[in-house]
């Protein structure tokens, strides 16, 4: 709870400090907050027994403060890289980072809650900032566009995940995860109300994540959104969205494992080859890098799939790893900083600005899965967890792995290019911040080093 | 310093020589680069020395672990005993003088860093090689040697006359290397099949114990294959080919890597696998057969060449070809002993013919040289010595080791006896040809080189002088009783000592009146050729014969028993044949089809499922509404 | 007789469940249909407002307080949501002049 408070002050604060129009000092008190919750989480993880802990809405248990750890250091390495935008427009500098950590804020509640109130008021607020924030370009026709389409799926899957609960809470009589657990266990004959409550939650969990077929808003909404919003979601949103998932499934609906497994399997398959196929025939980058994400929000899924003891764990490691590559490739996509984004757009990255061109190009091999970076160990984890029970679907992940070589490759292939002669498309100038630099930096170094924390856990 | 200390040491010296040379080396003066890559090898042989005096047990010492699985345990380990002491002093020790005399050889080279670099590099492989505790490491070092060796057969690839052929000449060492190399892996997989390790000790301790059992075939099957790997490094019948061919090197490269330490590999790996061979007398039978046939056959060839290095290159494989003999025999300490003298005395050769090389203004054909004797006196006496040497000539260090292992080949069988008695006469008569013929007679070179004629520097001669010393004192290294009471020979006291599994081979002695008479006959003929020798090549001056000239037997020495045109026939054409119509079929029709066909298909796809994403926010919403519809469905059909 | 029926023992709980259900099917298929963006957050609302229903009807049905409290939760996100959706409307008139939401499919592929 204390880191909570602490994250929500931080938020308030930002965006009070605004009034002052000074971007680095916003910036330096937000980072100082946000290290602030982390120091409590990890205080936390040491002394569970926290001063606040007697509510029972939120328990901020391991599970919980791994996956909010990571957020935090999502948050700030994309506060870090996204800054030189959000700075570009002074008066909403503090808007930008303020509701981006109460957006950070509704996911740490939704990879700690206890009952479905909290998990809804953490869907909520980790989405609402979001709509807002998809929009933030105000003049872009593109980015409004965004926003809009986010917001009408978004709300509609809202409406979804509440008929939902409803139905569920209708079945089951309570709100709290380990009672409808109890309830499941207990129950002699289960009624379909329970049944078609869990499908509408896990349409509205996929909705989340971006699993087909409820992925259609993502590439939109990735396109269209700044790019540090981009970042933002496909890191931080995801991650807290998949915790919740996990978390429900695996406590409230545990007990019908063999109802939801099949569907869930079906639906992994089918979100693999939706976003890999479709991100073969792409020109622009961050709609490469949402149809890379959905691929990968496949092969998360086999965490579902196949629950194991280390499921969570092999979920949380692999989502820590995707988010530093696709963080890192964000970072790149700011650099070049092209105005439609064309992955064109990368030629000649390598020669002009090889720190940068290095990095984008690990992070690629990275989301590919390339021994030894960080994305190898985390598909071998999940790979090699499920390959007993389910020995289909690895091989049809393994596949769509393939497929997903292509792409990332021809984008190394663009980076590692000569610089073109041709003067149709303008060189961009590949102008980096220190900040950036440092968010690059920590990012190569996670992506290579990365495997070394299989050693602790 | 104890010698857990010390061991690394060895090692490092010549790393560190490679890396400053190799990195600082274009901002360093060339005699710095020199003398530093020499002087650290020296270090590294006064380091081994004091570990040889100190040496008892045997010493490992674990630097870091590769692997480190439930089934499988790799470690950067190294081993000191009495055999890779022996084995260090021989490459360091030869590997100074060596690079003594390449700081003369090399001096007008512009590669001159490079080559240091490379020749650290090489030590230091050696070095694995022979120190490591396991085959893994001998593995590496076994690579590493290879790719030096590489690099510095075509060190001049850049040459305008002969940089081509210099590049395929190293491209041929390391693809005929290769087919050697995938034997010692496939040996080495067994190995740890069989033994689930490669630490020589452990495998040692297996092998050795009382109640083993022998899995014939398994052994049969692991032998061959290290057998195999040692025919590719040491040059045996059918691998030898790449070995003269390896003469476009520098010569002292060809000293250092082609005649005294790399080619030596094999020997050294049959030597540390001892206790794997007395269990495989199949192997040691092809091993002794193959080793004859090529004495026999590089000997014969090395009767008609006519470059200098060639001759010595044959004459290598031909000594090779002697020392598997002793293996096949089980004489272990024998080829030891063969391989120490060999490499004095044949490095001695090489940078003789270095130096003369390096007199002629780099000519190396016999037939243009001759009366070089008082041209380049001290070159000419240390080359004789070491002609002497190897043809056995009494008292000499070839004499001792020779004759042991003739005396072993007499305990088998006579008719074995007999025909490397006659490969050692061969040897005799061509090494004495090429002397009288280099040395002796008229000046037959242009007037260009005559006029340039001098003897090479100090650096150059110091070293042949040492290692002139060396060849007629090196003898006395296995002679029975040194330093010792009783009567075993030094280097067999040495090995039994604490090389694992030597103290269980023992080795039948001749009656010494036998021994007797075998010396008398080596000596006999030994003299006899020479005489005849100086009949023919210094009294009646009977010169080689051009090529053309020449009919029958000589014919076909000259052209080497026509082994590189048989192995095109029987591999190069066939291979080139069956790539070109597999490039034609198999990868324009059937891969490229497949690959292509493969690739355009995941791309229609992704424009089809790309055309999905129709950008309006109602469809969006309708997929997810029959996402759902097909998910209640999917609950009405399980229910 | 009915009606009387009704009235006496009370809307049994089944009736909630279709009504609710219908409004919140009337609600979907709004989304689906109209273009206009107003009333397309018009008929999220309905759905949210169905899901109410739902939840006071189950409420009452097992006796606990739980679900009337999450509607309140409900109403305030909803009103949340609206604000923030009529901006975005706002923002998207500014720019395009118009709040149909099938002028806006620049972003496809």
């Amino acid at each position: 709870m204390l880191a909570l408070i602490i994250l929500f002050l931080t938020a308030l604060v930002t965006l009070f400090v605004g009034f002052a129009k000074k971007p680095l000092l916003t910036l330096s008190l937000s980072v100082l907050g946000l290290l602030g919750t982390a120091a409590a989480l990890i205080c936390q993880w040491y002394h569970p027994s926290d001063f606040l802990s007697s509510y029972e809405g939120v328990n901020m248990d391991g599970f919980a403060i791994l996956f909010s750890l990571v957020a935090i250091i999502f948050t700030i390495l994309i506060i870090f890289s996204g800054f030189e935008q959000f700075k570009s427009r002074l008066d909403h500098t503090a808007d930008y980072i303020g509701l981006l950590i109460f957006s950070l804020f509704g996911a740490i509640v939704m990879v700690s809650f206890q009952d479905m109130f909290m998990f809804f008021l953490g869907l909520e607020i980790l989405s609402i900032p979001i709509y807002v924030m998809a929009g933030a370009r105000k003049d872009d026709p593109l980015s409004s566009e965004s926003s809009l389409k986010y917001f009408i799926t978004g709300a509609f899957a809202t409406g979804i995940l509440l008929f939902g609960i409803a139905w569920l809470y209708g079945a089951t009589g309570t709100f709290k995860i380990y009672e409808i657990q109890q309830f499941f266990m207990e129950a002699e004959q289960i009624s379909s109300l329970a049944y078609v409550g869990l499908l509408f939650i896990l349409s509205a969990f996929l909705f989340k994540i971006g699993a087909a077929p409820f992925h259609f808003w993502s590439p939109d909404v990735y396109d269209g959104a700044p790019a540090p919003v981009t970042g933002f979601m496909a890191a931080v949103v995801k991650l807290g969205a998949f915790g919740a998932f996990i978390k429900l499934f695996t406590i409230a609906f545990s007990e019908l494992y063999d109802f939801w497994m099949p569907a869930l399997t079906f639906l992994a398959i089918l979100t693999m080859f939706v976003g890999n196929l479709s991100a073969i025939r792409q020109v622009r980058f961050k709609r490469l890098l949402a149809y890379s994400s959905i691929a990968h929000v496949g092969y998360s899924l086999i965490t579902m799939v196949v629950l194991t003891n280390n499921s969570a764990l092999n979920l949380w490691y692999y989502l820590f790893s995707y988010g530093f590559a696709t963080i890192a490739l964000i970072t790149v996509q700011m650099i070049v900083n092209d105005r439609e984004d064309r992955i064109e757009a990368f030629k000649g990255l390598g020669r002009a600005n090889p720190f940068v061109g290095f990095v984008a190009v690990v992070a690629l091999l990275a989301l590919a899965g390339v021994p030894p970076l960080m994305g190898f160990f985390g598909k071998f984890l999940i790979f090699a967890d499920a390959i007993s029970q389910n020995p289909a679907l690895i091989a049809v992940a393994l596949l769509n792995s393939g497929i997903g070589i292509f792409y990332y490759l021809r984008t190394v292939i663009v980076i590692l290019q000569k610089p073109g002669v041709d003067n149709e498309i303008e060189q961009s100038e590949f102008k980096t911040t220190p900040l950036q630099l440092i968010v690059l930096g920590i990012c190569v170094l996670a992506m290579l080093f990365g495997g070394g924390l299989l050693m602790v856990h | 310093m104890s010698v857990e200390q010390l061991l690394p040491l060895v090692l490092l010296l010549p790393l560190i020589g490679g890396f400053i040379n190799g990195v600082f080396g274009n901002k360093l003066p060339k005699v710095v680069v020199g003398s530093l890559a020499t002087l650290l090898v020296a270090g590294s042989f006064f380091i081994a020395l004091s570990i040889f005096f100190q040496l008892d047990q045997a010493v490992e010492v674990k630097l870091f672990s590769i692997i480190s699985l439930p089934d499988l345990t790799l470690n950067a380990k190294l081993l000191a005993d009495n055999l890779s002491i022996w084995m260090t002093l021989i490459i360091t020790g030869i590997g100074s003088l060596i690079h003594l005399f390449s700081m003369g050889y090399m001096s007008h080279d512009p590669g001159y860093r490079k080559f240091f670099t490379y020749l650290n590099l090489f030590i230091f492989s050696m070095l694995i090689l022979v120190l490591g505790s396991n085959y893994f490491m001998l593995f590496f070092g076994w690579e590493g040697v290879g790719i030096c060796s590489y690099l510095l057969i075509g060190f001049h690839y850049a040459d305008e006359q002969k940089g081509f052929l210099n590049g395929i000449a190293a491209r041929k060492a390391f693809i005929m290397n290769r087919v050697g190399d995938l034997g010692l892996l496939i040996g080495l997989f067994l190995l740890l099949m069989q033994f689930g390790t490669l630490e020589y000790s452990e495998i040692a301790a297996v092998v050795t114990a009382e109640d083993f059992v022998n899995p014939t075939w398994m052994m049969f099957g692991i032998t061959m294959c290290l057998f195999i790997g040692a025919t590719g490094k040491s040059a045996q019948i059918p691998l030898f080919t790449w070995l003269p061919d390896a003469m476009a090197g520098p010569t002292p490269v060809s000293a250092l890597i082609h005649a005294a330490t790399m080619v030596t590999a094999g020997i050294f790996l049959t030597v540390r696998s001892n206790y794997l061979f007395e269990l495989a007398p199949d192997t040691q039978k092809v091993m002794l057969y193959i080793g004859l046939a090529t004495s026999l056959v590089a000997a014969f060839i090395a009767m008609r060449q006519n470059d200098i290095k060639k001759v010595l290159a044959y004459s290598t494989v031909s000594q090779l070809g002697l020392l598997f003999v002793a293996l096949g025999l089980g004489a272990y300490t024998a080829a030891m002993f063969h391989v120490t003298t060999h490499a004095f005395f044949k490095a001695l050769l090489f940078l003789g013919s270095g130096s003369v090389i390096h007199a002629m203004s780099d000519e190396q054909d016999i037939r243009k040289m001759g009366g070089l004797k008082k041209y380049i006196p001290v070159t000419h006496w240390t080359f004789l010595i070491g002609t002497l040497a190897i043809t056995g000539f009494p008292l000499l260090s070839g004499f001792y080791s020779k004759d042991e292992i003739l005396g072993y080949a007499f305990a088998e069988s006579i008719p074995l006896y007999l025909i490397l008695m006659f490969s050692v006469l061969l040897t005799a008569i061509y090494m004495f040809r090429m002397y009288f013929l280099v040395f002796h007679g008229e000046f037959r070179g242009s007037d260009h080189q005559k006029h340039h004629l001098h003897e090479s520097p100090a650096n150059m001669t110091v070293p042949l002088i040492i290692l002139a010393i060396l060849s007629v004192f090196g003898g006395v290294l296995n002679l029975p009783g040194l330093f010792l009471h009783d009567q075993a020979h030094y280097m067999t006291h040495l090995y039994e000592h604490n090389v694992a599994g030597m103290n269980l081979i023992h080795m039948e002695h001749l009656p010494s009146n036998t021994i007797m008479v075998l010396m008398a006959v080596a000596v006999i003929s030994c003299l006899a050729v020479l005489a005849i020798s100086y009949q023919v090549y210094v009294k009646k001056k009977s010169l080689p014969k051009e090529d053309a000239q020449l009919t029958g037997w000589e014919k076909v020495s000259a052209n080497k028993l026509y082994f590189d045109e048989i192995y095109t026939a029987l591999f190069v054409k066939p291979i080139e044949w069956l790539s070109e119509k597999g490039y034609r079929f198999f990868e324009i029709v059937f891969l490229n089809g497949i690959v292509f066909g493969v690739a355009k298909g995941f791309e229609t796809a992704g424009e089809v499922v790309k055309k999905w994403e129709s950008g309006r926010v109602n469809w969006y919403v309708l997929w997810m509404v029959s996402g759902i519809v097909g998910l209640i469905i999917y609950y009405l059909v399980k229910f | 007789m009915v009606l009387a029926t009704m009235l006496k023992s009370g809307v049994s709980l089944e009736f909630y469940v279709i009504l609710a259900t219908i409004l919140f099917t009337i609600g979907v298929l709004g989304v689906l249909i109209r273009k206009n963006a107003i009333i397309i957050l018009m008929c999220v609302e309905l759905m949210l407002n169905a899901v109410n229903l739902l939840m006071v009807a189950f409420s009452t049905y097992h006796g606990t307080g739980d679900a009337q409290v999450f509607v309140f939760f409900i109403m305030v996100v909803a009103a949340a949501e609206a604000t923030v959706g009529l901006s975005i409307l706002v923002l998207l008139y500014r720019n395009r002049k118009t709040v149909d939401v099938g002028m806006f499919n620049k972003l496809k592929g």
